[in-house]
């Protein structure tokens, strides 16, 4: 076992914490799937308005990756398929009859059965964040015990109190793709006597959870196909869940956080089910992230959550502009500067909004990314060949190791306001297009 | 009701076809009276408090001690001022001091907000550390026409055309110096300029006297503490070390090159005090500890060489680069018999090969990448 400290980064303190309680909610009428919240995809549907459905049944796939398909998480009807501009699939709601008939689905343990039963999609790849190709295999696979971003799950409670099926899914994964599996966990886990896995320890100070903080320390990426995939510690239970017991996994644990809700916690819910059923009544004044605040994304209440997420995270938006801020001593703002006051009370009074604090300028370089970026990149020169597009650049300073959540705190930091994680993107999405 | 005007105002801007690309003119005094409320639009959706404005505001705030006590120093070296109480050197120092303020800001602001106007992007808070810099690098008795002149130069010429704040090469506070030193010589340099006001009377700063090898008239103290001639805000070495201090604290100036530009001082004049026994130019006599309180050499360290963009930008390369000010200011001072004074020399030298610096530590930081990979 190897351990590593990260020194750079930090824990944002949020308001709203989710405490260590499961609140099971009530399965909807109606649940919903979002093809479109995939980048890029190309959506072949396996359905249409008016056809039954059961859990299990192929509902949609990218045209690009087609034996890895997205399955129905509940029994019933196509209700309705809603197309946006140039007929992109924006959701498929299916009516729940709530009978829970499950389709046929063998759970001998193979590739085959693995694509079939939809769980395949759980599975993303570095670079480039996305669902691996239904034929490629991975060097590794990193599976992390330990999240650290804003409203992690705090996973040593769940899996204490939820059906523990961690390991049998680490050995379906070992039988099909016979690679080495990383498992990261956090010092004195109770999940660190599993067997088939490598195991390494990382500190908590976020970015330290990112898998690809975990996979630069422990097996760095170097060239476009050199692939690392990874999933959730949650997904591995639901595939170990499936190969083990035959039953869909069909629900998953959501972390909801946020100052206005009351008991923000653990919420299980039916994979699909919208946000407005989640939480019930919510005031106009607060923002919805899928995901969480720091890489997650903006989403309406009529939506569920993004397919991977794990995370409801709601901020407060403010909207009050405050006379000659600049001149202030500023007990109450948030900031990892020394800047303001408020670093000597540890940003006790400070709370976060959805405000950006400040106008772009342009890149100066004070050295703030550096107090957050654990990696061994020279973030700034990144940044600028991507910029200017020099893929050459951007290969020699290592951007395929790079993903936006890693960047997150870079942006948050940042006096100018440059969106370093949002250009990140952009690169990886050159790199993508010209691979 | 100022935030009714205001919104007002935007709105009929905007509203303009005429009038909107005057709208940074607009975006500049809103923002300054009342911080912004634009949301995150994309991830993370929450951020620091910290911005350019505040960044820049503290800085002004580091330079208020050189500016107060150089205000105070001008009245204070004047022959005019007859009673030496604090306040009349302080008032006296004002008459003259602020005038320069006023011509600096107006036309530099004047060239800023031009550039933003043209170039449509809002105006960056970068002059207003620049606009505070260029009075105190300048000796009192500058004429105001020259001052005004050095700043569009600094301003457009040290900055602009190289696309604005953040772009620049070279300090632009400093090629505003600059500009005068070589242009107008006898007010900048020599041993009239420094006594307001300009009658004819000279006086030397210590930096002079020792380079003509003349007996120093001050002591270290007094030069420690600010009471000799020289630029408005040079003199007080005191003064400059409160604003590092401020400025160390917030993390804002970069202790990597406060401090090698002391160890490149350290050094080099060490080894010319080596020199003595065969040479007897008697700056090679000067050591470290006197350097580091005659002239502009404090004021520079902390306030020109640290500037975040034209120095260099890599840790190692600030390392590199502020050894080179060292040297180099050490160097220019001690074996050019033109200039007595190398700082601003010495910064703006560094300045251009700080790009170079960075490139040797990407370079190395790229070939080291490579070995691991190779592994």
């Amino acid at each position: 076992m190897k351990i590593f400290k990260i020194t750079k980064g930090h824990n944002l303190k949020l308001d709203g914490q989710p405490s260590d309680e499961i609140i099971p909610i009530e399965e909807p009428s109606i649940i919903s799937f979002h093809p479109n919240s995939f980048k890029n995809i190309k959506t072949k549907l396996l359905v249409k308005e008016g056809d039954a459905v059961k859990i299990g049944t192929p509902l949609f796939y990218d045209k690009k990756n087609e034996k890895a398909i997205f399955v129905s998480t509940c029994s019933g009807k196509v209700k309705s398929i809603v197309f946006g501009d140039r007929r992109v699939v924006e959701s498929i709601d299916i009516d729940n009859n709530t009978s829970d008939e499950q389709s046929d689905i063998s759970r001998k343990i193979n590739r085959e059965n693995l694509l079939k039963s939809g769980l395949w999609t759980c599975i993303r790849q570095k670079p480039y964040s996305k669902i691996p190709h239904f034929k490629s295999s991975p060097k590794s696979i990193f599976i992390s015990s330990m999240p650290t971003e804003p409203f992690a799950i705090n996973y040593e409670y769940l899996m204490a109190s939820i059906d523990n099926y961690i390991q049998s899914g680490i050995n379906v994964l070992k039988t099909i793709f016979d690679c080495d599996i990383n498992f990261i966990s956090s010092k004195n886990s109770s999940l660190s006597n599993l067997t088939n896995v490598n195991h390494f320890k990382f500190n908590k100070l976020h970015p330290a959870g990112n898998v690809g903080i975990h996979i630069h320390n422990i097996d760095p990426i170097k060239t476009s196909g050199d692939t690392r995939w990874y999933l959730s510690l949650q997904d591995l239970n639901r595939i170990g869940q499936f190969f083990d017991t035959g039953d869909y996994p069909k629900y998953k644990y959501v972390n909801v956080g946020g100052n206005s809700i009351d008991k923000p916690s653990i919420r299980k819910v039916l994979i699909g089910t919208k946000i407005k059923d989640i939480l019930g009544d919510i005031s106009s004044d607060v923002s919805l992230i899928s995901g969480d605040v720091l890489s997650g994304r903006k989403v309406s209440s009529d939506t569920s959550l993004d397919y991977h997420d794990e995370i409801l995270s709601l901020i407060d938006v403010d909207k009050k502009r405050e006379f000659l801020g600049w001149l202030m001593p500023g007990f109450n703002k948030y900031s990892l500067t020394n800047l303001f006051f408020s670093r000597l009370i540890n940003n006790k009074k400070s709370k976060l909004s959805t405000k950006k604090n400040g106008s772009i300028r342009t890149i100066i370089p004070m050295g703030n990314w550096d107090k957050v970026m654990p990696m061994n990149i020279l973030s700034e020169y990144l940044i600028k060949s991507i910029l200017i597009k020099d893929i050459d650049m951007m290969e020699k300073l290592g951007i395929y190791e790079c993903s936006p959540e890693d960047f997150a705190l870079c942006s948050f930091i940042c006096q100018s306001k440059v969106e370093v994680s949002k250009i990140i993107e952009e690169g990886l999405d050159i790199m993508e297009q010209e691979a | 009701m100022l935030r009714k005007l205001l919104d007002k105002v935007e709105e009929k801007i905007l509203s303009n076809e005429k009038l909107k690309r005057f709208h940074p003119l607009h975006d500049a005094l809103d923002t300054f009276l009342y911080s912004t409320n634009a949301e995150t639009d994309n991830a993370p959706y929450v951020r620091d408090a910290v911005d350019l404005k505040r960044t820049m505001i503290l800085v002004v705030l580091a330079l208020l001690p050189a500016f107060f006590f150089g205000t105070y120093n001008v009245g204070l070296q004047s022959p005019d001022v007859i009673n030496k109480d604090f306040l009349n050197c302080f008032i006296y120092g004002l008459k003259i001091v602020l005038p320069m303020y006023l011509v600096v800001f107006t036309v530099g602001g004047l060239f800023e907000a031009l550039f933003a106007v043209i170039r449509g992007h809002e105006i960056n808070e970068g002059f207003l550390v620049t606009g505070f810099l260029i009075p105190l690098t300048m000796p009192p008795t500058i004429p105001l026409w020259m001052l005004a002149i050095a700043t569009i130069f600094g301003v457009v010429i040290g900055k602009e055309i190289f696309g604005g704040t953040g772009y620049n090469i070279f300090n632009p506070a400093l090629t505003a110096r600059a500009f005068l030193f070589f242009a107008y010589p006898s007010h900048m340099s020599g041993n009239k300029p420094w006594i307001a006001p300009l009658d004819g009377l000279s006086q030397a700063t210590p930096l002079l006297e020792k380079s003509s090898n003349l007996e120093l008239s001050y002591s270290w103290w007094d030069m420690f503490y600010g009471y000799i001639p020289g630029s408005v805000g040079e003199t007080s070495t005191l003064a400059v070390l409160i604003g590092a201090a401020i400025l160390l604290v917030t993390g804002i100036g970069s202790w990597r090159i406060m401090l090698s530009t002391c160890i490149g001082l350290l050094f080099t004049s060490l080894f010319l005090n080596q020199l003595s026994g065969v040479s007897d130019n008697p700056m090679i006599t000067l050591t470290a500890v006197e350097h580091f309180v005659m002239g502009g050499f404090a004021f520079g360290m902390v306030f020109m060489a640290t500037d975040p963009v034209s120095s260099a930008q890599t840790n190692k390369g600030r390392w590199m680069y502020g050894l080179l000010i060292g040297f180099m200011a050490t160097i220019i001072r001690c074996i050019n018999p033109a200039y007595p004074e190398g700082m601003m020399l010495a910064i703006l030298f560094a300045n251009g090969f700080a790009p170079l610096f960075d490139y040797f530590v990407l370079q190395s930081h790229i070939k080291k990448r490579q070995l691991i990979n190779e592994k």
